[in-house]
């Protein structure tokens, strides 16, 4: 063999295996777990001509061809008409505190039963979630659960709440609407743990069936929003605008990242955006953050600068300024507004003491917003 | 011919030996720098290791394929090596700023694409022109390239000792290589002596002089928006110091090692273990004790910690910049710190203990994998009282344990119950693995009532968060995947752990890392380690006993030589740090000797007056009985002397078989290119296997047992060759290159490579 002819034909094994190694690879990288699927026509989507639709449930409206998934990868365009793959398909189910989700003016020292299927419609780098919301429901191993058979769960396991969490609800909508419906019946309530990028006319639809609505607002710019979670910082604001317009329960969750959100000046614009527009008495918790998934080497947060976060949005007159993920931190504790006096003593998940009468503070009388019973 | 003549050395006012010396020099230390850099900014496991010493031998191999075509002339080549310096330093800064250039936060992971294509990259910049100075060197030494081949190993050797004592606290990877790089230049002036050469050396000193000077700077701007307030190159690491607020995060290769304050992690890395047994006096802290483990040990009365760091740089760093009450639990009378490598500790003390504690990273690396091994956990069982326990760490998952990451675990927990009869592992973000002769407990009510009589007072660990982290669903749950399946046994040799989390890692990505990896996961042994074997065997049949036989058959050596050579290189490396530690401060040493053996072994075979095939196949089946001297030394330790002597003597059989076997090729068909291709080709496939997962998921007896095997068939082959002598074969062509009549042999481009800083 000469030199040309070698050339020659490495190049072409090269060619050969450069083209079948990566189906091959991805057949690997995307069909391990084998996780049924569900064809359960979506709502919130327009049918296109040649079969195309448009989906309507967030501001992404992936508009798609046949055999094409949205960004979230769980709704799939099946010849013309839109499907959930997921309605039923729990890949998690846990009992946590409530506390945990966070809310913490919500049933204090209950437990919520929470589930999650695959997928997202964000991308969050520092997901905790990722092994869930990154992937597509092949990619996990799902259960089948039926949505009146979570609402009869909940009743055994003395759950007084549901709480669709871990991944992204809204990417389960049909799912867990259903399911929100059949426990209302039972009378067991529901609540949704969600980065809040919805489209308004379902997020009103769902706002009618639930109970409790938590937003993470995971930074207050646009360059954040695009940079670190591909989202729409304007449409997650919208949402915590109707909610809190809304019956239903609403608390933010403000994750603190080291230098990439955790500027006293941006939070203090956004604790004087949420005082402003949604209300001085909207619980506003200061999370810590804790390094994983593509962020796993970041330092995590100093808890000075999670106390400095809270101390700068009660100094802009809110009214109930958590910090999560410190327990033991008096920040955990919920104090009345008028007296100042713990009236929810917590040390992580954990309910101690509650001085509270029919919604107000034992001490002094005042009203303390929040579902207590 | 007459152009070649004028241009000899002795005509252009240099000495026979030192430019190609100089290649060799050059090559290896700017490899060296290479990989402990890269090390850096792409968490250097072995997988990308593999990336860069196989990027560096395909673009060594084309610069010297390509160079003849080049056309570039010979007394060009001082402005070829100053060139390569001044690559090199673009090539570490390009590096240095990589994330910046991706898109992602200094502390981002960034997948194995990124790190292949900068691996690709980077040695376009750095081998391709040191891959056309060998082609040159050969033309001006007269074509005569074994010559060229005998300098640029003595070179490479000469490296590996430079580097060896410059690795030294105090001078940073950027200021050892600037320093190469300024030797390089004051070589390159001495060797060509001419007057352009003045301008190219206050070149060179200049750019070193710059380069070493911007390494703090640079170093600071890479890591913005963080702040970085330390920096130092240790011969175990690059440990790295940021702080944020009141808070300190310390880094080893780009990798996070722990942060102060961080209560969490510290409490769980001590509780879980010690609450089994509260009523614990010795225990062993393996990391971590800096960071906050050796006073939460301190919590439980009459306790004695023996804490064993590898890096008294983490402590120097600690006790500049972390704050009073951090170094304090250090100074307390119950704690002796000990220096050393926590496994060679384990087994060199003759000290019981009643808990011994891993607070180390994950199995990322196969250094850190020996901490997740049987073999560790045996001896660990050895130094543990009847009722003692071992606990260790690993990050997961809390609400869903995906495929990956279940075998990971898998593999932990396997392996952790092949030496221990009772294993429970705590559910969580972080899984805590614990392991004993008697029995233990999950409980949290047990937990909490041992921590109110002991009087001890945790955040996390605590009879208020324990009840959610311990709930029996989360446990029922945590257990049921990790014993879903067999799960492979985690072995110094056969590192699966390391190999899984790999896959864990790469998932993350959304590319095709985690789906190549897993695919090769499922390939039966059989079919990477047998039927190539056996395929082989029968194409040498084949050749042998054709009428014709092509010119190529003296080649069937040098390929043999260059695939076995690179894996028992990192077979030995890998061997070397089960054995006795922490490999990063010999490496250059260990490539030193393999070296000095290719040196030995060229110069053999220049020396030798005719080379036969009865000679090529005594070489080789020695090769053979090496390699399985080699397979009896992993699997038995001995002294400390043998890796240098069993890669000294791999490398000697090596340079020969090259040698030899390219002058026998060379008398039928003068195309010198066609042996060093075949070398590249077989050298870059073994480094991408063994990288890869042949040494993870088959282990290194497996790995080494193949390897003598196919030398044996080489035996036999060159052994028929011998015994009948070859036909006409191909017809001598009459061409070739212009350096064709008169290059005899030639050979890899520049360097051979070692697998790791």
């Amino acid at each position: 063999m000469n030199r040309r002819q070698f050339i020659r034909r490495t190049a072409g094994a090269g060619l050969v295996i450069g083209a079948g190694l990566p189906s091959l690879c991805a057949g690997f990288g995307a069909a391990q777990e084998k996780g049924s699927l569900s064809r359960v026509e979506a709502r919130y989507y327009k049918k296109l001509p040649d079969r195309e639709i448009e989906c309507e449930l967030c501001p992404r409206a992936c508009r798609l061809g046949d055999k094409e998934r949205g960004y979230c990868g769980v709704r799939e365009n099946q010849g013309g008409t839109y499907y959930t793959l997921v309605y039923g398909k729990a890949c998690s189910l846990n009992i946590d505190p409530v506390e945990k989700k966070p809310f913490f003016h919500f049933l204090p020292g209950t437990n919520a039963l929470s589930v999650a299927t695959a997928g997202c419609n964000v991308n969050c780098k520092f997901c905790q979630n990722w092994t869930i919301s990154q992937v597509r429901p092949e990619q996990v191993e799902n259960t089948d659960l039926p949505p009146e058979l979570i609402a009869a769960q909940a009743q055994e396991f003395r759950c007084p709440s549901i709480a669709y969490t871990y991944s992204e609800p809204i990417v389960f909508y049909e799912y867990m609407y259903d399911t929100a419906i059949g426990a209302r019946r039972k009378r067991v309530r529901s609540l949704v743990v969600t980065a809040g990028h919805v489209k308004p006319e379902p997020l009103r639809d769902l706002i009618a069936v639930v109970d409790g609505i938590k937003v993470d607002l995971k930074g207050f710019s646009q360059d954040f929003y695009g940079q670190y979670v591909r989202g729409d910082l304007k449409t997650v604001l919208e949402t915590i605008r109707t909610v809190a317009k809304s019956r239903v329960w609403l608390e933010i969750v403000y994750l603190v990242i080291p230098t990439l959100n955790d500027s006293m000046a941006g939070i203090r614009e956004m604790a004087r955006w949420v005082r402003n527009e949604v209300g001085d008495h909207v619980p506003l918790h200061f999370s810590r953050f804790q390094p994983l998934y593509l962020v796993k080497n970041l330092p995590p947060t100093p808890i000075s600068t999670l106390e400095a976060a809270r101390d700068t949005a009660l100094g802009e007159g809110l009214k109930f300024v958590y910090l999560g993920n410190v327990p033991g931190h008096p920040g955990e504790s919920t104090y009345c507004p008028a007296c100042q006096k713990a009236v929810i003593l917590r040390t992580g998940f954990k309910v101690g003491d509650v001085h509270l009468k029919g919604g107000k503070c034992k001490f002094c009388g005042a009203s303390v917003p929040g579902i207590w019973a | 011919m007459q152009v070649l003549r004028r241009l000899r050395a002795g005509n252009l006012g240099l000495s026979t030996g030192p430019p190609a010396l100089l290649l060799g020099f050059l090559a290896t230390a700017f490899q060296i720098y290479l990989l402990r850099e890269f090390a850096v900014h792409f968490y250097g496991n072995e997988l990308t290791f593999g990336f860069v010493l196989g990027a560096w031998l395909l673009w060594g191999g084309i610069g010297s394929l390509v160079g003849p075509k080049l056309r570039i002339r010979p007394d060009r080549l001082p402005e070829l090596y100053t060139a390569a310096i001044g690559l090199f330093f673009s090539g570490l800064v390009l590096l240095r700023f990589s994330h910046r250039l991706l898109g992602a936060l200094p502390g981002e992971l960034t997948g194995l694409v990124p790190a292949l294509v900068f691996s690709l990259v980077l040695a376009l910049f750095i081998s391709f022109p040191l891959g056309l100075a060998f082609v040159l060197n050969a033309a001006l030494l007269g074509g005569d390239a074994p010559r060229v081949y005998l300098l640029e190993s003595l070179g490479a050797a000469l490296a590996g000792l430079a580097v060896h004592l410059l690795l030294v606290p105090g001078v940073s990877n950027w200021a050892g290589a600037a320093l190469v790089a300024a030797a390089g230049g004051l070589m390159i002036f001495f060797a060509f002596r001419r007057t352009q050469a003045w301008r190219l050396l206050a070149g060179t000193l200049a750019a070193a002089i710059l380069f070493a000077a911007a390494d703090v700077p640079s170093l600071k701007s890479a890591w913005k928006p963080f702040a970085l307030i330390a920096a130092e190159d240790t011969p175990f690491g690059k440990l790295q110091v940021l702080k944020t607020g009141d808070q300190f995060s310390f880094y080893s290769n780009g990798l996070a090692l722990f942060s102060y304050p961080d209560t969490e992690a510290a409490e769980e890395s001590v509780h879980f273990a010690l609450l089994q047994r509260p009523e614990v006096k010795d225990v062993l802290l393996i990391g971590g004790g800096i960071s906050g483990g050796c006073a939460e040990i301190l919590k439980y009365p009459g306790t004695r910690v023996d804490y064993v760091e590898i890096n008294p740089a983490i402590i120097r760093l600690a006790e500049r910049h972390l704050p009073a009450p951090a170094i304090a639990a250090l100074r307390n009378p119950r704690v002796r710190v000990a220096f050393e490598d926590g496994r060679a500790f384990l087994e060199r003390t003759e000290k019981t203990y009643d808990a011994i504690l891993v607070n180390l990273p994950e199995p990322a690396t196969a250094q850190i994998n020996r901490f997740y091994t049987r073999e560790f956990y045996a001896e660990a069982r050895k130094k543990l009282g009847s009722s003692g326990v071992l606990s260790f760490i690993v990050p997961s998952a809390e609400n869903y344990i995906n495929r990956d990451l279940q075998q990971f675990l898998e593999t932990l927990d396997r392996t952790l119950r092949d030496v221990f009869p009772n294993v429970v592992a705590v559910p969580g973000e972080n899984n805590v693995f614990l392991g004993s002769a008697s029995p233990l407990s999950v409980d949290a009510g047990a937990m909490a009532a041992s921590m109110q009589r002991l009087g001890i007072h945790n955040t996390f660990v605590s009879p208020e968060m324990l009840p959610a982290r311990l709930a029996a669903l989360r446990i029922d749950y945590l257990k049921e995947k990790i014993r879903a399946g067999e799960g492979l046994v985690n072995r110094d040799l056969v590192p699966v752990s390391y190999y899984f989390h790999s896959i864990l890692w790469a998932s993350q990505f959304k590319g095709l890392e985690s789906g190549a990896l897993r695919l090769f996961s499922r390939i039966p042994a059989f079919w990477v380690l047998d039927a190539p074997l056996v395929a082989t065997a029968l194409a040498l049949a084949f050749g042998a006993f054709k009428k014709r036989r092509s010119p190529a058959r003296f080649l069937v050596p040098v390929a043999f030589a260059g695939f076995s050579s690179i894996l028992v290189e990192i077979a030995v490396l890998i061997v070397f740090q089960s054995s006795f530690g922490y490999v990063y401060g010999k490496i250059s040493l260990l490539l030193c000797s393999f070296m000095a053996g290719l040196a030995a072994g060229s110069f053999a075979g220049l020396r030798q007056k005719g080379q036969s095939p009865a000679g090529l196949a005594a070489v080789q089946g020695t090769l053979a009985v090496v390699i399985l001297l080699v397979l009896k030394m992993a699997v038995s330790r001995g002294s400390e002397a043998l890796p240098f002597l069993a890669l000294a003597a791999v490398g000697t059989l090596s340079g020969y078989l090259f040698v030899a076997g390219n002058r026998l090729f060379l008398k039928e068909v003068p195309r010198p290119g066609t042996g060093y291709g075949i070398d590249l080709l077989a050298s870059f496939v073994g480094v991408i296997l063994a990288s890869s997962f042949v040494i993870p998921l088959f282990g290194i007896p497996l790995l080494l047992g193949r390897l003598a095997v196919l030398n044996i068939l080489g035996f036999l082959f060159t052994l028929t060759l011998a015994a009948f002598p070859a036909g006409p074969g191909l017809a001598r062509s009459g061409t070739g290159t212009a350096f064709g009549s008169i290059g005899k042999a030639d050979r890899t481009g520049p360097g051979r490579g070692s697998p790791g800083p």
